[in-house]
């Protein structure tokens, strides 16, 4: 009888309650109809007996509650003072505080999100005090997303010990707030994190710490909705190539035809996509660019012959707005376009928000800014390119699963599901946008044919490359090289200096690091070295990996390095560390602030001649390349780096990348496009 | 008896029965219904997938990223965790770099219920929010270590409502970087017609800079304290003050409009205008190469009013660990750890004694020209201390946000309007007054 009551009870306590009241209602109700029913059919006397006395009861019962009118009235008086009317009365004259609402989203769509945001916490103000804060961020890397919903949004290289659930390391970074909101680009995105939270079925194979989980490590749970909005990815080309003609039908040719078209009228011969690592709309859209580049015979057969175009494009990038902002920079510094045709595949949004003159980040080179006749970019849609379908996904976390939240959520989430983000420069979820987006009616501005309606498809490109998440990452990996790479860290006691961008210059070096480990083919063999004349990588323990669980080793051994001892020649380093490797094609990347300790010519010329060593000495290990990566203050000028630079020229198996002020993400997207491809 | 009165008195029994039946049914019904409506509304309130609040073994301190040199902070906690028991360790959970982000991740978890966090840091304008709130235990006196050292203005950081929440670890106070071939500005006459580089892009930067603007030019630090009200004379000369910035050498007006602290430090690294800053650019200029002892740290001129910032440590009002949590925060506010973060992580002390006879990082990993000399670092903590001294606090309100905000939008009107902006329209007193009183209750207020 007990275990009968306990089971009732927690079925009742358990997924009943979670159930919308009416429905809850409705379940109730035909319960108890089809026991009468069910009664009726068996007609026994029992029964019969049964259901007269119950018929009398309830009459009884009805009677007295009717006498027992006021009675309930008077309750329900006594409890609504009490638990509402109380708090009002005693409630000053100030604002009750807003909830707090955290969202995530890929970078590109940040600047839409916040405004809607904005919009929505004014429309929403009740006597002009807030019902909701809303803070949006950019979640930068497809893998580390997925490890985040996983391990309570720490970052990766926090390194955890799987071992020991219940503590953590002495310092854990979390990649921001943890969001309750998650707009991804794709539905497939989502479905993928979510089976990845899913617990297996097998007891024996469930993660230990999902049991015993301590509260910041916590796994996360999805509800994944519809759409709130759709942006087709479209190829943007500058003004000189804009052929309107070749266009064909919008939205009804392929990409492939398009792109044979432009060659044929030798308009253009390039591509530029930003970095499938960093971006899911680049991810996206790169099954259908391997399949369209084949077809349009701009590359050959190989299977890496696509991504190497790709790459080629000349801009490196960690997502669609950073691309079109380092354009809008170029515009504002009075440069020309890229001469040689080149076209960018972005979403539609970020295009008509750039060529609408809008914000497209928080860095200086992103403010809102026209582009000049020559800038502007022009848009072509294909059949074939995906749209990014922004699906809205609730997510909730132990500890932080409120009736207020949820809530806050939900009434955000219907807000926006209302079509809301057309304003931002986005479509609805079917692909239409109405009369009054300014920013999409804006692409029409010299006669470009801008479809009206572009509905969301299934992923379109090469077979076996399209049906899952999982299979456009795997045909994207095999389109990149895998040899070996060795990151080499300087740790020296300068590096614990602050940067140009404020923190310390080995976090900048520890972020691009983790970065560049991160975002290279997961089966690529990884090695980590630090050096100062504390950390001789001649005698270090050598910490590496060649699969993607054993890059957690890499990435948490990056982090836990510390400034320690003092600055070793970098010829030294790098030579120390090319003694320890195996001979073939191969990169190190160097981290250095190449600070300059005691800057006299006499030093100048000892490290020349040291380079110059340096550079005669690695004529044996052919096909090995060295990229430095300054951290700042000083750039690629540095006269340490200069140096080394110098001493290669010839040889041109050296090159310095990037710059002390770039973002992260585009610097970390530089130096694997050169690990890569050179 | 008649049958008449036979009716009547059946009548009034059966009238005395009914009120009898009507008094026992309504008392027996108030007090079921009062009963069963709680376990209703329980029934029908929300279930959370989750139930547990996070408790834990060891200690969480929630904080944003550490930007220091060589991970001060970081080294602290791991100082702390030394000989302890795995379950008895601390953990600094780092957020964000951003302090906005830091905060909503803090106050959605804390408003939730959550458990997860111990300590926490709290940057001062947050503090009458996270009290109003309920998330911040109240500190006893037995939690301070010589409360007298402290420096009294960063210790009413921590207070609100006359009481004390929170523990102050490092502060913050406005400072003038001057090249040293440049004759320091006399006065702000000097400063502002000269120009300087300082941070009026529209974020936090912006209102700070807007104060210490207003209170110097106007020698008045309105805006400052436990506020719940603008009045149309403190609006006028807050108009005053404004009136002064926006007047100021336009070159380096229009230029400061668009940064922020790292902004503010690479023009002051690229050229020779001085510039106004936090503390922390000292350690970042002294450890540039390109410029390192050719600058001169000084206090805002004149009055030298300046905005005190910083962060503070406060026991979370819900964690289960209360007693570790305090004797966490006595370690890091200590005297000893103050003056190596002082020294080698550039974290402006909060006690008094970490000025006395200041001294550089004596860490043997950084090179003698990474480091300022000890007569540079001694003067440099002179001057700091001195603006601690006249550093004022910003509004003290829990809507602090709402007022920032406002405040940066009127700002910009003016700024804008001066600027000869399409549509742009200064601010009457009136208007500045009703918008900064409504956004001080929390409300959304515009000029």
């Amino acid at each position: 009888m007990l275990t009968g009551l306990n089971v009732l009870f927690a079925t009742y306590s358990g997924p009943l309650l979670r159930l919308p009241l009416l429905v809850q209602l409705a379940i109730l109700v035909g319960v108890t109809l089809l026991v009468v029913a069910v009664a009726i059919l068996i007609d026994s006397p029992t029964i019969k007996t049964f259901f007269s006395r119950t018929g009398a009861v309830s009459w009884a019962a009805v009677r007295w509650a009717a006498f027992g009118a006021p009675g309930i009235a008077g309750a329900l008086i006594v409890f609504l003072l009490a638990t509402n009317v109380w708090s009002a009365v005693t409630r000053d004259s100030s604002c009750a505080e807003p909830v707090d609402l955290r969202v995530t989203t890929a970078p590109e769509d940040v600047v839409p999100l916040t405004e809607a945001a904005r919009r929505y916490v004014a429309e929403k103000s009740r006597r002009g005090c807030r019902a909701a804060s809303i803070t949006v961020t950019g979640n930068s890397s497809i893998g580390q997303l997925e490890k985040g919903f996983v391990n309570g949004w720490t970052s990766q290289g926090t390194a955890l010990d799987d071992s020991d659930c219940a503590h953590l390391q002495a310092r854990v970074t979390l990649l921001g707030p943890q969001p309750d909101i998650w707009i991804p680009s794709s539905r497939a995105l989502a479905e993928t994190v979510q089976a990845a939270l899913e617990e297996p079925a097998d007891p024996k194979e469930r993660d230990e710490c999902s049991r015993e989980a301590h509260p910041v490590r916590a796994k996360a749970h999805l509800d994944i909705h519809e759409s709130i909005g759709s942006s087709p990815m479209v190829v943007g080309v500058f003004a000189d190539f804009n052929r309107r003609e070749l266009g064909g039908v919008p939205g009804e040719q392929r990409l492939a035809a398009l792109l044979s078209t432009f060659s044929d009228k030798q308009v253009l011969d390039s591509v530029t996509r930003t970095s499938a690592d960093t971006s899911e709309s680049a991810l996206l859209a790169t099954p259908v660019l391997y399949q369209a580049l084949r077809e349009a015979k701009w590359v050959d057969d190989g299977k890496m012959a696509p991504e190497r175009l790709l790459d080629q494009g000349g801009t490196s990038a960690g997502d669609a707005a950073s691309l079109l902002c380092q354009f809008r920079d170029d515009d504002a510094h009075g440069r020309t376009p890229p001469t040689e045709g080149t076209a960018v595949i972005v979403p539609e949004s970020v295009l008509a928000r750039y060529d609408h003159g809008d914000d497209l980040g928080e860095e200086a080179a992103c403010q809102g800014r026209v582009p000049s006749p020559k800038w502007r970019l022009y848009p072509y849609y294909t059949a074939d390119l995906p749209v990014i379908e922004h699906p809205f996904v609730h997510v909730r976390w132990p500890g932080e699963d409120t009736a207020s939240r949820d809530r806050a959520v939900e009434e955000f989430r219907a807000w926006l599901a209302d079509g809301e983000l057309t304003n931002e420069g986005l479509r609805t979820a079917a692909g239409t946008f109405p009369d009054d987006a300014v920013r999409l009616r804006g692409l029409r501005k010299d006669g470009q044919d801008i479809p009206d309606a572009m509905p969301p498809h299934p992923l379109r490109g090469d077979p076996g490359c399209v049906e899952s998440l999982e299979q456009v990452r795997t045909c994207y990996n095999e389109a990149r090289p895998m040899d070996p790479l060795t990151l080499l860290l300087d740790v020296s006691g300068s590096m614990a200096n602050p940067g140009p961008k404020g923190g310390q210059r080995l976090a900048r070096a520890q972020e691009v690091a983790q970065s560049v480990a991160a975002n290279v083919r997961p089966e690529t063999t990884i090695s980590f070295y630090p050096f100062s004349t504390a950390a001789l990588p001649e005698t270090e323990r050598v910490i590496s990996s060649d699969n993607d669980d054993a890059r957690e080793n890499v990435l948490g051994a990056i982090q836990r390095e510390v400034p320690a001892g003092q600055d070793l020649p970098l010829a030294t380093a790098v030579e120390q560390t090319a003694a320890r490797l195996l001979r073939g094609t191969q990169t190190i990347v160097l981290l250095t602030d190449a600070q300059q300790v005691n800057d006299t010519p006499a030093t100048r010329a000892r490290d020349a001649d040291q380079a110059r060593a340096l550079a005669e000495r690695l004529e044996k290990y052919r096909g090995l390349r060295l990229l430095i990566v300054p951290t700042g203050p000083p750039d690629c000028r540095a006269p340490r780096i200069a140096l080394i630079i110098d001493a290669f020229r010839d040889r041109g198996t050296a090159a310095c990348v990037g710059s002390p002020q770039d973002a992260l993400d585009d610097l970390a997207s530089a130096v694997v496009s050169k690990v890569l491809w050179g | 008896m008649t049958s008449g009165e036979r009716t009547g008195i059946a009548r009034q029994g059966g009238g005395r029965s009914r009120r009898y039946k009507l008094i026992v049914a309504s008392t027996v019904s108030f007090v079921l219904t009062l009963a069963v409506l709680p376990g209703l509304k329980w029934s029908l309130s929300y279930r959370p997938i989750f139930d547990d609040c996070g408790a834990h073994d060891g200690l969480v301190i929630g904080a944003d990223v550490d930007l220091s040199p060589d991970f001060q902070r970081r080294a602290m906690i791991d100082e702390w965790n030394k000989g302890k028991p795995p379950d008895r360790r601390a953990t600094l959970v780092e957020v964000a770099r951003s302090t906005d982000a830091t905060r909503s991740q803090l106050a959605a978890a804390l408003a939730s219920g959550s458990c997860a966090y111990d300590v926490l840091l709290v940057d001062v304008v947050w503090l009458p929010e996270y009290v109003r709130r309920g998330f911040l235990a109240e500190v006893e006196d037995s939690w301070l270590d010589r409360p007298n050292d402290f420096v009294l203005q960063t210790m009413r950081t921590g207070q609100w409502r006359g009481r004390q929440y929170a523990i102050p670890w490092f502060t913050d106070a406005g400072l003038l970087y001057v090249r040293r071939d440049r004759p320091p500005p006399a006065g702000w006459r000097d400063l502002l017609g000269q120009g300087y580089i300082t941070q009026l892009k529209d974020y936090e930067g912006l209102t700070v800079n807007a104060l210490e603007v207003i209170w110097n030019t106007q020698h008045d630090p309105v805006l400052s304290g436990e506020i719940d009200k603008v009045d149309v004379g403190t609006a006028r000369v807050v108009l005053r003050g404004l009136d002064r910035l926006a007047k100021a050498n336009p070159r380096l007006l229009s230029h400061s409009r668009a940064y922020g602290e790292d902004e503010s430090l690479q023009a002051f690294v690229a050229g020779r205008d001085p510039m106004r800053n936090w503390p922390y650019a000292f350690r970042q200029l002294t450890a540039d190469q390109r410029v390192r002892d050719d600058f001169v740290v000084k206090k805002l001129p004149e009055a030298g009013f300046t905005v005190l910032g910083g962060w503070d440590l406060a026991v979370s009002a819900r964690s289960k660990h209360r007693t570790e949590a305090v004797a966490l925060i006595k370690f890091l506010t200590g005297a000893d750890t103050q003056q190596k973060l002082f020294s080698c992580g550039g974290f402006p002390p909060s006690r008094t004694s970490a000025f006395e006879d200041p001294k550089p990082c004596a860490d043997p990993k950084y090179s003698r020209d990474e480091q300022p000399s000890p007569r540079q670092f001694a003067e440099f903590a002179g001057v700091l201390a001195g603006s601690l001294y006249k550093a004022q606090r910003r509004p003290v309100t829990p809507y602090y946000a709402q007022f920032s905000e406002t405040f940066r939008g009127c700002i910009t009107q003016l700024m804008d309007a001066r600027a000869g902006a399409q549509g742009a329209r200064e601010p009457s007193a009136e208007t500045l007054a009703a918008a900064l009183t409504a956004a001080l209750h929390g409300r959304h207020g515009s000029c």
